[in-house]
């Protein structure tokens, strides 16, 4: 019961990881690009959570927490050498 | 009983933030599912009085997780914080209700 | 029965409200409108999610990591939403043509010219 649930919690979230794809290869600037990979880390942590209720192993929610560390950095050096190089231009 | 009152504020506090946030994710659902936008946005500037750097942090993150508000950039003194609105007609009632999150976390954090 | 039903609607709860945060991102019409949707709508949806897990593996350890992800999560999304906010507002990133008063940014200019 749950197990099938899972599965179609996953397919939801595949449709949502390819939503903000698409957001990625258009998006005018490049903080629309950080915003939607940040959104895609929070998808790829929902993703990992279903994956721990199929394979009933709870291992996989330590990868959660490494993932929610890692992106907030990136995301902070990515916005700190925006604004070095747009300080530098002008 | 000065540690109960503590945690009876702390735990005040969670559930208010709780309730923030399910009405905040509400009103973007709204938004994003009717088809026509209705939203007037602005970028206002907020005088702010809390002084220390947790309490500010603790006012960002409300800010940031409260219906309709975004915190954008703060002046180098940290006397003035600039909110990105997502209905923003009447700025003045807007204010008022930041500032009376500045009261609640000042209290929480004194 | 119960906390076999609660689990999976916690579960497409969270997922629901994830899939509403990427739609938001592909339909909202400016960057600052984008951001009110991927900040709120999913921490909403993974701390839906983490609840589910620890109803279904009722272990004290899953709980406090969950809730060492959630709190991480709370403090750690605003504060880059914040950054990435400030530098786009300083590469002058379109606005959307609905958008009323910009008092930032005055202020930005003030700072420039101080510089400068």
């Amino acid at each position: 019961m749950i197990e099938s649930a899972a599965y179609i919690v996953m397919i939801l979230l595949m449709v949502s990881f390819f939503i903000s794809f698409i957001r990625l290869l258009i998006g005018p600037s490049l903080p629309d690009r950080v915003i939607s990979l940040d959104l895609i880390s929070s998808i790829s942590m929902g993703i990992i959570i279903t994956y721990a209720f199929i394979s009933k192993k709870i291992v996989y929610l330590d990868t959660v927490f490494i993932i929610a560390l890692i992106i907030f950095l990136g995301t902070v050096t990515i916005a700190k050498y925006l604004k070095e190089t747009k300080t530098k231009d002008d | 009983m000065k540690i109960l009152i503590k945690i009876w504020h702390i735990t005040e506090f969670i559930f208010f933030y709780l309730g923030r946030l399910i009405s905040s994710n509400i009103e973007v659902a709204i938004e994003i599912l009717t088809p026509r936008f209705r939203m007037h946005p602005a970028i206002v500037e907020v005088p702010i009085v809390v002084k220390s750097d947790h309490e500010v942090l603790a006012l960002v993150n409300l800010i940031t997780m409260t219906p309709g508000t975004l915190s954008l950039d703060i002046s180098d003194d940290k006397k003035r914080l600039y909110v990105h609105a997502m209905y923003a007609e009447d700025t003045d009632e807007f204010i008022k209700d930041i500032q009376k999150l500045e009261r609640k976390i000042q209290k929480l954090l004194n | 029965m119960i906390k076999e039903w609660t689990i999976i609607i916690l579960l497409g709860l969270g997922a629901l409200f994830i899939l509403l945060a990427s739609v938001g991102l592909l339909r909202l019409p400016d960057i600052y409108m984008r951001m009110h949707a991927t900040t709120k709508v999913p921490t909403l949806g993974i701390m839906l999610m983490l609840a589910s897990l620890c109803i279904y593996f009722t272990s004290a350890l899953t709980i406090l990591k969950s809730i060492l992800i959630i709190t991480f999560i709370f403090l750690t999304i605003p504060v880059a939403t914040h950054m990435i906010g400030r530098s786009a507002h300083l590469m002058n990133t379109k606005k959307w043509k609905n958008t009323g008063r910009d008092d930032l940014e005055k202020a930005q200019e003030k700072e420039k010219q101080k510089t400068s």
